[in-house]
C-alpha cells in the first residue's frame, strides 16, 4: 500500500509537532487508514474542552481526500447534530496529494475558532450566534462542559 | 621542465575532475601527448549561489528595453593552459570568457586570478581560480546585469540581440541542469528523488516526484475528469504541461482525457448535447427552429421548436427528447405505458410475443438493448436527479445535499435542483428558503457505512444521455390540438405550462 509510508510519517509528525490545538493523535493498532485526534480549541466558548475528531483516510490517498468527522457533539454553526462538516480543503474537487493532515487539521481548528455564521450548516445555531450572541455563548458553553471530552492536563 | 610537473598537473587535474561535475571540464589539448601542452576549459557554473535570482537589462538594437529573469546565471569560461613548468616554477595562463560580464567585473576576476597565482607559488591553483570567481560573482552587489556593458559586445563587437539569445538559451540550460541534479523531496510520499525524477510545475515552482504525479493524474483519469490536470500542491492552480500529462496517462487513457476536455469546453459554450448513436457520440447541436403553420381558421401560427439536434460528426438529425430519428413535431414514439409494457413482455414466458418484439425491433440485440435502456431509465428515474445545466445523471450516495457536478462543474442542489452560486454554493441553505437548514438532513452517518473512500459523489454518466420522459415533450395531435387548445384559451399571449415556448403570431 502506497500510502503507508506518507501516513506513518505524517501520523509521527502530527504527534510530534509540538502545536497545543491537538493532541492524543492515534491511529487503530490494525488500521492506519483510522485515526483520532482530540482538537483543543483555544477561544470561547469551545475552550474549556477538548473534541474527538475522528479521520478515515482512503486506501489510495494522497490521491484522494480524508473523510473527517466530529465524534464528540460540538455545538456550533458549522457542524452538524452528527459531527459533519463542510471544509473546502478536504473536497473532492479540491483536493491535491500535498496538502498534510496538519493543514486539515488547522483548518478545521480555525473554522471552530472562529465560527463562518454566514455559511452555516445548522441555520438555528447561526441565527442566534449574530442576533443573540450572548445567549449562543451560554448555550454553546454548557454545551461544551456538558458533551465534550476532558481537556489533557 | 621536469616528468614530476606534468605528473603534478596530471594530477591535480584529476582531483579537479572529480570535484567538478561532468562535462565541466574539457580538454582542447592532448594530454596524453607529453609533449603537448596542457589546455583546457573549465565551466564555472553558478547554482550553488545562495539566492540566485538575477535580472538581465539592456536595449536591443531596434531601442526596444529588455529584461530577462534567471535562475542561475549562465556559466563563465575559464580557459587554462598549463606551462611545463608549472607549479614549481610558472603560473598557469589563465583567460576568462563570460558572455554578460561587464568590464569592472571582469577587472576584478581577473586581478584576484592573478593574486591567487602570485599567493600560491608552485601549488595547483585552478580549483582556487574556480572557487573564487564563484565567490566573487556571489558577492556582486547587484543581481542586475546591464548586457549593453557587456564585455564581450566591447571586445568582439558583435550585436546585443544575439548575445541575448544566447543568454537566455545558457540560462535555460543551466537552470535545466541545476534542477536535473538537485535532490528534491516530494511532499506527496515523503522520497526524496534526483530532478531528473520529478516534475517542476510552472509558474508556481512546486517540485513533486514523477511517480507520484503520474500515480495522481492516473488516478484522476479513471474517475470522471472535470478539470485538467493540476500542479499537486494544496491549493496551487498551475496546470501540467501536456506531455506531461501525455506520459502519464499513455495514449488511450490521454485521448479520452483529452476529448472530455474538448467536450466539456464545446458543452460549456453552445445549445450541444451528445449524439446519441453509439459509435459515435459526438457533440451534437441543438437548432433553434420556427415552425410555421397554416391553421383551419386561416389564422398562421409559428411556433419555436428546439427539440431538433444534429451531429457535428456523422449528420445524424434526431429528436433532443426521445434521442431517435427526428420526427418533427409530431410527439415521441414512446410513451411511459409503452415502455413499461415492452420491458414486461420481454421479461415475461411468451415466446410468441417475444419473437414478435425481435421482428419489430430488428433482432434479439436491438430488443436486449431497447429493454436494458428503459430499465435505466427506470432506475434513474427513481435514484437520480439530472444535473439542472448539463442533464447528466446523478446519484448522490453520500455527503450533504450541496451537489457538484463533476461533468460541467455546476453547482446545484439535491433537494430542490436549482443551480447554485459558484463561488457559495452553502449561500442556498442559509436564510429564508425552503432548503435553508437543510444541507446534512436525513443523510446517515457516512462512517458507519463505507469502508473504502469513493469519490465525494459517484456520477453515472449514462450512455443514452437521455433523462427526459416523453409526456414532458410537446406533443400533440397537430392542428386540432392546437386549435382546441387557441379557442379554448382565447389568446395567444402565453402558453400553459410545458409549453413555454409556444408563441402565437398573427
Amino acid at each position: 500500500m502506497s500510502a503507508t509510508r506518507r501516513l506513518q510519517k505524517e501520523l509521527g509528525d502530527l504527534k510530534n509537532c509540538g502545536v497545543k490545538a491537538y493532541e492524543n493523535v492515534e491511529c487503530e493498532e490494525t488500521n492506519l487508514l483510522k485515526w483520532t485526534v482530540l482538537l483543543l480549541p483555544d477561544k470561547e466558548p469551545y475552550n474549556k474542552g477538548a473534541f474527538k475528531v475522528g479521520i478515515t483516510f482512503p486506501v489510495d490517498y494522497p490521491f484522494k481526500p480524508p473523510k473527517v468527522a466530529f465524534e464528540t457533539k460540538i455545538y456550533h454553526p458549522n457542524v452538524d447534530e452528527e459531527g459533519k462538516f463542510c471544509l473546502p480543503i478536504v473536497t473532492a474537487e479540491n483536493w491535491k496529494p500535498a496538502t498534510k493532515t496538519e493543514q486539515v487539521m488547522m483548518a478545521l481548528l480555525s473554522l471552530i475558532n472562529e465560527p463562518e455564521p454566514n455559511h452555516p450548516i445548522r441555520a438555528d445555531v447561526a441565527e442566534e450566534f449574530q442576533k443573540d450572541h450572548k445567549k449562543f455563548m451560554k448555550t454553546a458553553e454548557e454545551h461544551t462542559r456538558k458533551h465534550s471530552e476532558k481537556r489533557p492536563e | 621542465m621536469t616528468d614530476d610537473d606534468r605528473e603534478t598537473q596530471l594530477f591535480e587535474l584529476e582531483a579537479l575532475e572529480s570535484v567538478l561535475r561532468e562535462n565541466k571540464l574539457t580538454k582542447t589539448s592532448d594530454w596524453t601527448n607529453k609533449n603537448a601542452v596542457i589546455e583546457g576549459i573549465i565551466e564555472v557554473g553558478f547554482d550553488s549561489i545562495s539566492d540566485p535570482k538575477v535580472t538581465i537589462e539592456g536595449t536591443s538594437e531596434t531601442g526596444e528595453n529588455f529584461s530577462l529573469s534567471f535562475d542561475i546565471l549562465p556559466p563563465v569560461r575559464l580557459k587554462f593552459r598549463l606551462p611545463a613548468d608549472y607549479p614549481s616554477v610558472s603560473s598557469p595562463i589563465l583567460e576568462l570568457e563570460s558572455d554578460w560580464m561587464n568590464q569592472e567585473q571582469m577587472t576584478t576576476c581577473e586581478a584576484e586570478l592573478v593574486k591567487i597565482c602570485e599567493d600560491n607559488l608552485m601549488m595547483g591553483v585552478l580549483y582556487l581560480c574556480y572557487q573564487a570567481i564563484i565567490d566573487l560573482i556571489d558577492q556582486l552587489p547587484t543581481r542586475v546585469i546591464k548586457l549593453n556593458e557587456a564585455n564581450v559586445l566591447n571586445k568582439n563587437g558583435g550585436s546585443i540581440d544575439s548575445l541575448k539569445k544566447k543568454i537566455l538559451g545558457k540560462g535555460e540550460e543551466a537552470a535545466e541542469e541545476h534542477f536535473v541534479n538537485t535532490l528534491f523531496d516530494c511532499e506527496v510520499c515523503y522520497d526524496s528523488f534526483m530532478g531528473h525524477n520529478c516534475i517542476k510545475f510552472q509558474p508556481c515552482a512546486h517540485v513533486f516526484c514523477k511517480s507520484c504525479t503520474f500515480d495522481y493524474y492516473r488516478s484522476m483519469a479513471k474517475g470522471v475528469v472535470s478539470k485538467a490536470m493540476q500542479c499537486l500542491a494544496e491549493g496551487c492552480k498551475s496546470e501540467a504541461q501536456e506531455n506531461i500529462v501525455k506520459e502519464a496517462l499513455g495514449d488511450e487513457l490521454y485521448a479520452k482525457y483529452e476529448v472530455t476536455l474538448v467536450e466539456k469546453a464545446i458543452r460549456e459554450m453552445a445549445d450541444s448535447v451528445e449524439c446519441p448513436r453509439e459509435n459515435c457520440q459526438k457533440v451534437a447541436y441543438v437548432t433553434d427552429r420556427w415552425v410555421f403553420m397554416h391553421l383551419k381558421n386561416h389564422r398562421n401560427f409559428c411556433f419555436r421548436q428546439r427539440n431538433l439536434a444534429e451531429c457535428s460528426y456523422c449528420q445524424f438529425s434526431f429528436c433532443n427528447l426521445c434521442k431517435q430519428t427526428f420526427h418533427g413535431i409530431s410527439g415521441c414514439k414512446w410513451k411511459k405505458g409503452d415502455k413499461e409494457k415492452l420491458v414486461k413482455q420481454w421479461q415475461g414466458d411468451d415466446e410468441h410475443i417475444k419473437a414478435d418484439m425481435c421482428r419489430q425491433f430488428g433482432g434479439e440485440k436491438h430488443v436486449e438493448a431497447l429493454v436494458e435502456r428503459f430499465l435505466n431509465e427506470e432506475w434513474l428515474d427513481s435514484n437520480s436527479k439530472p444535473c439542472p445545466k448539463c442533464s447528466v445523471s446523478i446519484e448522490k450516495n453520500e455527503g450533504c445535499h450541496k451537489m457538484h457536478c463533476t461533468k460541467c462543474d455546476t453547482y446545484f442542489c439535491w433537494l430542490c435542483a436549482a443551480a447554485l452560486d459558484k463561488v457559495d454554493p452553502y449561500k442556498h441553505f442559509q436564510g429564508d428558503g425552503t432548503c435553508s437548514g437543510r444541507l446534512f438532513e436525513g443523510v446517515h452517518n457516512f462512517f458507519e457505512e463505507e469502508e473504502e473512500g469513493d469519490d465525494h459523489l459517484f456520477e453515472m454518466a449514462f450512455d443514452e444521455g437521455s433523462d427526459y420522459e416523453s409526456d414532458d415533450s410537446v406533443d400533440f395531435e397537430i392542428e386540432d390540438q392546437l386549435e382546441e387548445w387557441l379557442e379554448r384559451e382565447g389568446h395567444f399571449d402565453d402558453g400553459p405550462d410545458g409549453m413555454g415556448d409556444l408563441e402565437a403570431g398573427d
